[in-house]
């Protein structure tokens, strides 16, 4: 193979990334496309996270992203790049350049980060809020690392704010590493509050290392598209991972989720509830894989994905996959796909609320089971932002 | 006294059973192994085909040699399959019997092994016996016949029916379809053709029985069943095969076809040997108030990969797919079920249950689909799995893809072993752990086992080694 330089300056850093940063550069230019009869691509074009090396740099100058942390004092935020060439930061560990041809250029050529290092035994009642505000137009790379020691514990909420424009073919792309060492706790919650048509493919793993717990909250709200490919290694034994995501499709809306709950060891525990409100013309794509491995036995992993239809416009997809490789486990998992029941709506009706607000009352219900894991200031503002874009008008009856 | 109960072994006795294999002499045998242009040409001036038959297999080799292999699935085992070492027909006899005296002895011993004579005279309406390319015995009951009923193998269905055959032939799986149907398509031979006129309920099932006995063979029959307006039959298919080594590759079509108001049960026991790629196309329409189910068990073979497949096409029409799969060692089930909703007020369900043995694996793989027309859908899909032991593996790949809000979709799915308490529940009442095993695998699949036909039901029990052997007391 052809081994083309990264045609990016990139400042004085540690050999090892660099090494990294040519071998990932290696894999995008040249690396096949992704084969769209995987599951994994089934329901998104690979093309169009495609940007020609030759165009990059102009692109990659006119996006912007700027990095906010509110929190106590004994944790900082650094910026990744400082923190690599300063001390032993594992970038690249979880997601690597073998990765995926575009997961390869975020760590070919990521040039600012969010570094967060929670120390050991750290725990905080209060949440800890990491901001994340794009603007501009083209290529946008965003590059996290979260890295919580031993028997720390705390609450991380991510809120990605601004609007990316939609022209040309820049998008965001987003790659976060999270290490959950022995005994932590982490309850991370991502509000993606991107207006307009913002474009984003975010790739994020976690490892969870042994009697480690991960309490992840998703809540996706817009009109924009995302491809999402969201990961979990239940890499020590007794470690637990729960994923809850609200998806509310609207307009044009395309949301493609994937998760992979990856069972390597013994005892280990997960659990994902992705709930998806759809209406007008949007789309909703969820891939889910369960692997049980040969050596993870006892171990116990349940998936659910529940869609909601509001309007005639919608598509919904699912694809919820177990692979699993021994016999001591419990697997479940279920999808259902359907409009608002008329059941609880008569109900509400004979009592005298009105159609729309029965409606209303119903979906921020059907969303409850995950909004309800976010902490309270950050929880209301997204209810009334639920409310206020149900649009009753267009409900359409059920079957039943 | 209590006598051990045998543990759950599928094929265990498979060789002495049905593994066991005739000497290969033949009326003709293709003279050499691989694919041509000049073999079809062969075989079609032999089974004196029209001339568009054997233009649509010309064509469909070609389709064959020009799509490429899935790039899913067990790709070792795909891998493996080489399509120049195969004998792509091989004709037994000349002429197809009509009783079972005109059958040479060696087919008809074997035959009789496997027990078919005996189950036409006291269950069926019709048998059908098709040994290696051909089919070499057929009969029909008289009082099914004089209804109009047609009952044919595939090749004298399309000498003596050549307009319905050329109506409906390679509609729903044309050779485009991939790659096997497309080499079906151009090589095959044999199968079943049948046509139920309207209005007429065959009530008693009609059976072919698929026999490989050669060594580096490839089957390929073709069936198609049409079930005019109103019209009812229950199809049944079972399949064996001697243990060889070298592999032998199994790769049919069928096509059923039921139109207004018909009803169509297809019944597949697939208990293959173990050396047998068994890769099958199979698909059902069912236009306005139609229903067709296929029940389907995958027992034997190597690698399969099936997925009975239902077109609603037409409203109120319904569909149901009810399949068991066990993996043992050495083999791969990889089957499934795909529905599609394509008309307003359909209804479908999926029922899936497997069990891995062994280092087995077994594979459920399914696909929802409902159009942007299909209003007030109804789909319900289950797909459970046991897995015996720690080396087996069980995968559920399932796809939903839903294009109208007016529908109810419901999918489950669980992967377990065999549950502590229900076999605690059971040794606490005096039951050893190994008795219990087998009560609680033949409870799990019990919903299948009951929609068998009684002597099939009986069967698979059988199959599975599930009898309580002089367990009374």
């Amino acid at each position: 193979m052809n081994v083309s330089i990264s045609p990016f300056e990139v400042a004085q850093e540690p050999e090892g990334l660099k090494n990294l940063r040519s071998k990932a550069w290696n894999v995008y230019t040249q690396a096949q496309f992704p084969d769209r009869a995987s599951t994994l691509w089934r329901f998104s074009n690979p093309e169009a996270f495609w940007v020609i090396p030759e165009n990059i740099s102009s692109i990659l100058e006119k996006g912007k992203i700027a990095y906010r942390l509110e929190a106590p004092n004994e944790l900082r935020l650094s910026d990744l790049q400082e923190a690599v060439s300063n001390e032993s930061v594992p970038v690249g560990a979880l997601v690597g350049p073998e990765f995926g041809k575009f997961e390869a250029l975020n760590l070919a050529l990521w040039k600012k980060g969010a570094y967060l290092r929670v120390p050991e035994g750290v725990r905080l009642d209060q949440p800890v809020v990491l901001r994340k505000h794009i603007s501009g137009e083209g290529l946008i790379l965003d590059r996290s690392l979260i890295h919580v020691s031993k028997g720390a514990s705390l609450t991380i909420v991510e809120v990605l704010e601004g609007e990316l424009a939609g022209n040309g073919n820049g998008y965001l792309n987003a790659v976060e590493e999270v290490l959950i060492e022995e005994g932590a706790a982490l309850t991370l919650v991502g509000i993606d509050l991107t207006q307009g048509k913002t474009r984003a493919f975010v790739t994020v793993r976690h490892s969870i290392g042994s009697n480690a717990e991960l309490k992840w909250v998703l809540a996706r709200f817009g009109e924009g598209s995302s491809k999402a490919n969201l990961g979990a290694r239940l890499a020590g034994r007794g470690a637990k991972s729960g994923i809850y995501g609200a998806v509310f499709g609207f307009g044009q809306g395309k949301s493609d989720i994937h998760t992979f709950h990856d069972h390597a060891v013994k005892r280990t525990f997960s659990n994902i509830d992705l709930r998806v409100v759809l209406q007008d013309q949007a789309h909703s794509a969820y891939t889910g894989l369960i692997r049980i491995d040969t050596d993870a036995g006892c171990s116990e992993a349940f998936q659910e994905n529940r869609n909601l239809l509001l309007s005639g416009g919608v598509r919904a997809e699912s694809i919820p996959e177990l692979e699993i490789l021994t016999d001591e486990v419990q697997c479940k998992h279920g999808v259902t796909v359907g409009p608002v029941e008329e059941e609880p709506l008569f109900y509400l009706m004979s009592r005298g609320v009105p159609r729309e607000d029965a409606v209303r009352l119903l979906v921020v219900g059907f969303l409850e089971p995950v909004l309800g894991h976010i902490p309270g200031d950050f929880r209301k503002p997204l209810d009334g932002l639920v409310a206020n874009l149900i649009n009753p008008a267009s409900e359409i009856e059920s079957p039943l | 006294m209590r006598q051990p109960v045998k543990d759950i072994m599928v094929g265990d006795d498979y060789a002495s059973k049905f593994g066991f294999s005739s000497p290969e002499e033949y009326y003709f045998r293709a003279p050499k192994k691989g694919l041509s242009h000049e073999l079809v040409e062969m075989m079609s001036k032999m089974k004196k085909e029209p001339d568009w038959m054997r233009e649509f297999r010309h064509k469909a080799l070609d389709t064959f040699w020009a799509k490429p292999m899935p790039t899913w699935g067990n790709q070792e085992a795909l891998g493996r399959i080489d399509f120049d070492d195969i004998y792509y027909y091989i004709k037994p006899i000349e002429q197809m019997g009509q009783t079972w005296d005109d059958v040479p002895e060696d087919i008809k011993h074997t035959f009789e092994r496997l027990g078919i004579p005996e189950a036409e005279r006291k269950f069926l309406s019709g048998v059908s016996a098709q040994y290696e390319s051909e089919t070499v015995y057929h009969s029909i009951r008289d009082e099914i016949s004089k209804l109009g009923v047609i009952f044919l193998g595939m090749d004298s269905g399309l000498m003596e029916h050549e307009d319905i055959v050329r109506r409906f032939f390679g509609t729903l799986i044309p050779p485009t379809d991939n790659k096997f149907a497309a080499l079906n398509s151009a090589v095959w031979s044999g199968g079943s053709f049948i046509y139920v006129p309207p209005g007429v309920h065959v009530d008693i099932p009609l059976q072919a029985y698929f026999r490989i006995n050669a060594k580096n063979m490839g089957q390929f029959e073709r069936t198609l069943i049409i079930a005019d307006k109103g019209a009812r039959v229950h199809y049944i298919e079972g399949c064996t095969a001697p243990v060889y080594s070298s592999s032998s590759l199994h790769s049919a079509v069928v096509e059923l076809i039921a139109l207004e108001d018909a009803y169509i049960r297809y019944t597949t026991i697939q208990n293959w040997s173990n050396n047998i790629y068994n890769l099958v196309t199979k698909r059902a329409i069912a236009y306005k108030n139609a229903t067709v189910e296929w029940v389907d068990g995958n027992i034997g073979s190597m690698l399969t990969m099936k997925y009975p497949c239902v077109v609603l096409a037409g409203e109120n029409a319904r569909g149901e797919i009810l399949s068991v799969a066990f993996g043992g060692t050495g083999q791969h089930q990889d089957a499934g079920a795909k529905v599609f909703h394509m008309a307003p007020r359909t209804s479908s369900t999926i029922t899936s249950k497997s069990i891995s043995k062994g280092g087995g694996r077994t594979t459920y793989r399914g696909w929802v689909k409902t159009t942007a027309n299909a209003e007030d859908v109804r789909v319900s899909v289950k797909c459970d799995a046991l897995i015996l032991d720690p080396t087996s593996r069980s995968d559920t790949y399932p796809t939903m893809e839903i294009g109208n809000p007016k529908v109810r979709i419901e999918h489950e799915a669980s992967v377990s072993k065999l549950s502590d308490d229900q076999l605690f529940y059971l040794m606490s009442r005096g039951l050893s752990e190994n008795e219990s095993r087998v009560l609680i695998v033949n409870g799990f699949i019990e919903q299948f086992v009951k929609e068998l036909p009684m002597e099939y039901a009986v069967e698979l029990n059988r199959l599975i080694e599930l009898e309580m052997e002089g367990s009374v007391g």
